[in-house]
Order: structure tokens, then sequence, then C-alpha cells
């Protein structure tokens, strides 16, 4: 069933590793690259690509620190960011409960 | 834009939370930390001013260490006073542990009583536990529910 698309609907967190990033980081202050990777079951370069496009988006910012003698990348959602991710599960939840009636 | 695809798009959210949820793993020792630095504030006013300056620099060095090794172990941090269910239980330790430590302060340094303290503290640490396990319970239940 093809609908509208509501508002807040957001391009850059449809992609469904992108919205399970967002989701993840709203819950965390902060989290590593690796545990993204694990609960997204995405590789490194797809990883790569979609923090960059949603740090790109100014939604995400990165950081990079060292630990136990490892480079290791550390991702936080900005409040913008925050904010679309709230707007846009709201527009998903808006057409799901359009679709099931 | 097809409904299928919001539907799968929240399918894919909740599944990323109720991993999260695994993966937030707090072993039993970490309430204990927790419990323990609890205690040790109520338990302070029982000592003379060095030893009570002494504990509570003790509990804020030990803050850092704890939040460093949560990153260290999950690869992430979670604030205890994050936005849901988990903020009241937070609150709500906070408030009972604010509360005894009062009263340890008044019958530690007003009445010069230790044994009070002492008991508090015991208590404090209790409460610590306790509220650090229901934390923990509340924060799954509500990325699993």
């Amino acid at each position: 069933m093809k609908m509208e698309v509501p508002t807040g609907f957001d391009a850059v967190l449809h992609p469904p590793a992108r919205l399970q990033i967002a989701a993840v980081l709203a819950q965390a202050r902060e989290a590593e690259f690796a545990l993204l990777k694990e609960i997204t079951g995405t590789s490194d370069s797809v990883m790569s690509k979609h923090l960059s496009a949603m740090a790109d988006a100014g939604y995400v910012t990165l950081r990079k620190a060292a630990s136990d003698g490892r480079q290791r990348t550390w991702a936080k959602l900005s409040s913008s960011g925050r904010s679309a991710f709230r707007r846009h599960v709201k527009a998903l939840e808006v057409l799901a409960a359009a679709a099931r009636s | 834009m097809q409904a299928t695809d919001a539907l799968t798009a929240l399918d894919a959210k909740r599944a990323a939370e109720a991993q999260l949820a695994r993966a937030c793993n707090c072993p039993p020792w970490r309430h204990a930390v927790f419990g323990l630095l609890m205690g040790a504030l109520v338990v302070s006013p029982a000592f003379e001013q060095t030893i009570r300056f002494a504990i509570l620099v003790g509990i804020l060095c030990c803050i850092p260490l704890i939040i460093r090794s949560d990153r260290k172990r999950m690869g992430m941090f979670i604030n205890g006073y994050r936005r849901g269910k988990t903020r009241l239980v937070a609150l709500g330790v906070l408030a009972v542990e604010l509360s005894i430590y009062m009263l340890s302060v008044y019958y530690g340094m007003v009445l010069h009583n230790v044994v009070a303290p002492v008991a508090l503290g015991i208590g404090g640490a209790v409460i610590g536990i306790l509220g650090s396990m229901l934390w923990q319970r509340v924060f799954v239940h509500e990325l699993t529910s």
C-alpha cells in the first residue's frame, strides 16, 4: 500500500541500519563503533558510510580515542539528531498505524 | 513510501533496542560497587573531618573509573538519569540516599553518635545495591517490552 510521506519523516534516518544506530545512541550517551556494528550486523565499511552520512547531516558526532593501544571510534547523537530521530519514529508510527487500520 | 517500509523500520528499531538491552550486562560486582559508594557516603559522618574528606574524595575518584569500566566492558555508557522509567528509579534512590545521609550527618556530626551512621551506611549500601539492580531490570524491561 503506497502512502503519503508524513511530516517528520527523515530520509537520512530511513535506512534500517541508520535508524538502529540512532535508536542505540538515543539510549546510550555514547557508543563504540564495534558495538554499533554488532547490533546492526553491518561490515566496517558499511558502518563507516552510515556514520559519515549521519555526521554530515549533523545528527552524530564522532571522536577517536585510544584504548588498550588501539584507536577506537565513539559515536554520540547530537541534539538535532535526537530531535530528528523522535520525529522520524513518530512519522513511522503514523504510517504503521494507517497501514493497520 | 510503502506502509510495509514503516513496519519493517520500526521492527528494526525494536530489534536494535532489544539487542542493546542484552549488551548492557551489569555483573553483580557492578551493583555492589555502586552500593559500596552509596554506603561510604552515608557512613562518612561517623568519622573525623580528615577521614570524611578522604572518603568523599575517594567516592569522587571512583566515578570516572566506573564510567571507564562500563565503556570498556560494554562499548557504551548509559546515563543513570536517562529519559524514561529508569529516571524515576534513579531519582527515588537518590532521594532515599540523601535522606539517610542527612540523618547520618545529624547523628554523626551533631549528636557525635558513631553507631547510627555505620548502621545507616550499611542500609545505604543495601539500598544502593537493590536500587542498581532495580534500575537494570526496569531498563531491560523498557527496551524489550
